[in-house]
């Protein structure tokens, strides 16, 4: 049976989700159009063809895409890609020249302020069932419009598929949760993918620094000082440490980007909480691993935090730990089978493996699951 | 051809007009357009720029400040249909985006040109936004083929819905039917996926099966892809061929569309300008308020405003231009960003040669710049930041000296303000019948004091001798000759009231405090102080003369008794010698005796 992801996201206030692949190639678009006919069933048990064909009764979806996207073929390997199949009543922002390749009949809605070398960003409803193809967002500012605009046209769910830049859109304040695609291009065995997913999704189930108020209590008081105290340095977009003598230091962003933070002029060496406003790499921990332990890493959010595996566990191996800022929630791991180059994995082999590392986050298995 | 511009940079930049042409703020791509394109009335336009005045004038009083934030937002929600409108009228084909675009221009600017407090301004026919609207099929906000649709592509629409309908109910069908033989429903893909091995006999039986088509075996699966029975096959083709008729119906629509809204193509270019023009006057109108600015008025063609020296007012010079409570936009905005007030200041200046007198700090030169600034707006028929200002065309306005500014041409301040006061003259000359407005700031201060006065003098006889109909120049000036000169009319600012002064902090005005204590001047509240007690109005006096407030002013600043004596006993000195000044300072007030203040103590 189905994993209700359209329920779960509902039943947590979720009603913008993200789309990101753990790698090229890695089924998101698959994982859309998943959504996609749930959202179409939601409500109704069972949906007659007729509705679903008009779209009555089931969830509006809204839909758009961030990225250099826009080819119908591959960029990489010329494959062609999947398309996005929506129901009567969808509502997708993308250019005018994407749009027009759509084979299904469109109400066009408004014209966004967003241009694109297809054309400016359109918000279209769509009128018969049919296959669109989402481009023209490139920037996540322009994201954050499309999604008021097609909230405000009457989307209750809204869909952002991820392109080139995988994580582009998974960004607390932007979504609300997201949903992470992942293929064989990870691994050649379903424990291998399961190995390159694990610190993923790791990432998403970092705790916030202070974040929940119930966990604060159960936390150490400091941290909750830690965050108030560099609540402001964050608003800056500033580097920020924290002592536990509540000493609070901001250094601008750029003074890091050609020295090890911790060899920043007056650098406090009791920092117990650093805050840092752009990537975690791999560089930035190896830098502070050296510091007295423990020393909390706090990135803004999940999809900032770019170190591998070998680079976190050295963090943690020194005694040290990672929060984030701000969580986003993970509504479910997408799991596809099926490699770009043609052969497939075991399909339950896979899911098992992956749910093994996802913990309480489903695992759907996008391509052989009825919606 | 006309190569001389109305104002020149040095000019525009002096008075703050580039931060006053951004004010006025048009919302739509057509309205910045048509500013764009905005060109200053010049003499021999009169009668359009009196039009033109006219209608600002009526549109402060039509339009009241919420239909005026209205109107605007309404603007702000136009699209620019310029490209979109040029294709159409080109012949080219007319894209949907294109049609919502066209749409809701005519949709908003239809709402704008029902409102009723707008149709005071007269700005549109509102029928012709309904006319044009019609072969939209439907005035609501979006746009689709199927507003405009004909017979057959709603037969098509349809065709296809109920095909569609049809060809999901057939791949249910064989899905549900796969699932029956074969235990697994074809993926989202079309693929029957057989777990292996416990479904390798349905695997096997699959692969002579006619209805699937064997992909591959893995150590986990066999794959096979389901092949479409023939009622799938013949709704398949149906929804293809409905597809295919639907995109060539719709292109007939949407040229059937086009070819009715190219011939409005006239009516199209009369709304965009009609827009234009609405948006420009709402920016007019805004600014105004943001101003507290009212409409410039212009001088009427009989001579109410003097264009000749004789004749006239006691002072023997009718006014060219007249300002009332004028109050600087960018001096306004900095002080009041400060806490502080401008004064508003009242001017008239002759046609001919007029001299503003004053201290320093008195606001000359923002007198100055401010009646060139209210002159270029009026010309531009824009508000005026003033209670009143009445005016005429000029063929040009020049600003001189250049400010200060870093030697970076390699001519020392002296050389520029040669130069630049030889292009004003130029200039003047070549603008010839026509008259231009002149400002001079303290001409002559950039060398000696001596050959400085002389050129001064030398700059206001040679404009004087030009004579009104050529020229009005307004120059301020500390030289006491040129505030003297005969045949042209004299201004002054009040300037500082010493009575108005408090004592200085240390002790009574005039003796020196102990020296650790601060001086009138040492604090911002001593010099808040003194900005207090001067009188930033202009006045017009009889006779010339310069008033000489800075030394009793520099002694309450706290200049050093050392200092002071000297310096009273040179001026002394210098009043006995037949060159000094002929005016001698009445009390703590020096100067000239203000009109209307003879005789008062």
């Amino acid at each position: 049976m189905s994993v209700d992801l359209v329920g779960r996201a509902l039943m947590r206030g979720w009603r913008r989700i993200a789309f990101i692949g753990a790698s090229k190639h890695a089924g998101k678009t698959t994982a859309v159009n998943f959504v996609i006919r749930q959202a179409q069933a939601a409500g109704r048990d069972p949906a007659t063809l007729e509705e679903r064909h008009t779209g009555a009764g089931g969830l509006t979806v809204g839909l758009c895409s961030i990225g250099l996207d826009g080819e119908r073929l591959d960029t990489v390997l010329g494959v062609p890609k999947p398309d996005i199949v929506v129901p009567a009543g969808a509502l997708v922002a993308s250019a005018e020249e994407a749009l027009a390749q759509s084979d299904a009949p469109l109400e066009w809605l408004e014209v966004l302020p967003i241009g694109s070398p297809l054309g400016d960003v359109a918000i279209v409803r769509v009128l018969e069932p049919g296959r669109v193809m989402l481009a023209g967002v490139r920037q996540r500012v322009h994201v954050r419009l499309v999604l008021d605009r097609l909230t405000a046209h009457g989307a209750q769910l809204c869909l952002v598929d991820g392109a080139f830049d995988r994580a582009a859109a998974a960004i607390p304040g932007l979504v609300d949760a997201a949903v992470l695609a992942v293929s064989p291009v990870l691994g050649r065995t379903p424990a291998l993918v399961a190995e390159a997913v694990a610190p993923m999704v790791a990432r998403f189930a970092l705790p916030a620094l202070a974040g929940e108020a119930a966990e604060a209590e159960a936390r150490e008081a400091w941290e909750a000082a830690a965050r108030a105290a560099l609540t402001g340095v964050r608003d800056r977009g500033e580097i920020g440490a924290w002592c536990l003598n509540g000493e609070t230091r901001g250094y601008p962003a750029r003074a890091a980007m050609h020295r090890l933070i911790s060899a920043l002029p007056g650098w406090p060496a009791g920092a117990r909480v650093v805050y840092v406003p752009g990537a975690v790499t791999d560089r930035l921990l190896e830098g502070l691993r050296g510091h007295p332990a423990p020393l909390y890493l706090v990135a803004d959010h999940p999809a900032h935090l770019f170190a591998t595996t070998r680079a976190v566990a050295a963090w943690y191996a020194a005694g040290h730990a990672l929060r984030v800022w701000t969580p986003l929630p993970l509504l479910a791991i997408a799991a596809n089978p099926h490699h770009i180059l043609g052969w497939d994995l075991p399909r339950a082999a896979l899911i098992e493996a992956l749910q093994a590392v996802a913990g309480d986050v489903p695992v759907i298995d996008a391509c052989a699951e009825e919606a | 051809m006309r190569t001389i511009p109305f104002l020149d940079d040095i000019t525009a930049s002096s008075i703050g007009w580039p931060a006053v042409w951004a004010a006025w703020a048009p919302v739509t791509p057509y309205g910045l357009r048509a500013k764009a394109a905005h060109r200053p009335f010049l003499p021999g336009e009169e009668e359009a720029w009196q039009a033109a005045l006219t209608e600002l004038a009526a549109d402060l009083t039509a339009v009241a400040d919420d239909p005026l934030r209205r109107a605007r937002e309404g603007l702000r929600a136009l699209p620019d249909v310029a490209a979109d409108l040029d294709i159409l009228l080109r012949g080219r084909p007319l894209a949907a985006r294109a049609a919502l675009a066209l749409k809701t221009f005519l949709r908003v600017g239809g709402d704008l040109a029902r409102d009723p407090d707008l149709q005071r301004l007269r700005w549109t026919h509102a029928a012709a936004w309904h006319r044009l609207l019609e072969p939209f099929g439907d005035a609501g906000a979006s746009f689709s083929v199927d507003s405009v649709a004909d017979d057959t592509y709603r037969l098509l629409r349809r065709r296809l819905a109920e095909a569609s309908v049809c060809l999901a109910r057939e791949r249910q069908r064989e899905a549900e039917r796969w699932r029956k033989e074969a235990g697994v429903r074809p993926d989202a893909s079309g693929l029957l996926r057989i777990p292996v091995p416990a479904g390798r006999a349905v695997a096997e039986r699959l692969k002579a099966e006619p209805g699937v088509r064997w992909r591959q075996d893995t150590p986990f699966e066999s794959v096979f892809e389901c092949l479409p029975g023939p009622d799938v096959v013949r709704w398949t083709a149906e929804v293809a061929s409905c597809r295919a008729a639907l995109a060539e119906a719709e292109e007939r629509c949407m040229a059937r569309l086009a070819e009715g809204l190219r011939a409005e193509g006239p009516v199209w270019r009369r709304l965009v300008d009609d827009v234009a023009s609405l948006d420009l006057r709402l920016a007019r109108v805004a600014l105004a308020r943001r101003w507290g600015g009212c409409a410039p008025e212009a001088a009427g063609a009989d001579g109410d405003l003097d264009t000749g020296p004789a004749g006239g007012r006691a002072s023997g010079h009718l006014p060219s231009i007249e300002l009332r409570q004028g109050v600087h936009p960018g001096l306004g905005e900095r002080l009041a960003a400060r806490g502080g007030r401008v004064t508003p200041i009242d001017v008239e200046v002759a046609a001919g040669v007029n001299v503003i007198a004053g201290m320093n700090m008195g606001g000359k030169t923002a007198a100055v710049q401010l009646v060139a600034l209210c002159q270029a707006l009026a010309q531009h028929a824009l508000p005026v930041p003033a209670a009143g200002f009445r005016t005429r065309l000029f063929a040009c306005v020049r600003w001189g000296p250049e400010p200060e500014r870093p030697d970076i041409d390699g001519l020392s301040a002296f050389g520029r303000e040669v130069a630049r006061l030889t292009r004003i003259w130029h200039d003047m000359r070549a603008m010839a019948p026509h008259p231009a407005l002149v400002l001079l700031d303290e001409p002559g201060r950039t060398t000696n004091p001596r050959e400085g006065e002389a050129m001064a003098v030398a700059w206001a006889e040679a404009l004087r001798e030009a004579g009104p109909a050529r020229v009005t120049a307004v120059m301020a000036s500390h030289f006491s000759r040129v505030a003297a000169l005969p045949g042209v009319a004299h201004h002054r600012v009040r300037g500082v009231r010493l009575d108005r002064l408090p004592p200085p902090a240390g002790g009574p005005q005039g003796c020196d405090p102990p020296a650790d204590q601060p001086r009138g001047g040492d604090s911002e509240a001593g010099l808040r102080a003194l900005a207090e007690a001067i009188d930033y109005r202009i006045e017009r006096v009889e006779g010339g003369g310069v008033p000489e407030e800075g030394i009793a002013v520099a002694a309450w600043l706290g200049l050093p008794d050392e200092v002071l004596r000297r310096a009273r006993a040179a001026l002394a000195r210098e009043r006995m010698t037949p060159e000094g000044p002929a005016d001698a300072p009445a009390g703590e007030r020096m100067g000239p005796v203000p009109k209307g203040e003879e005789g008062r103590g």
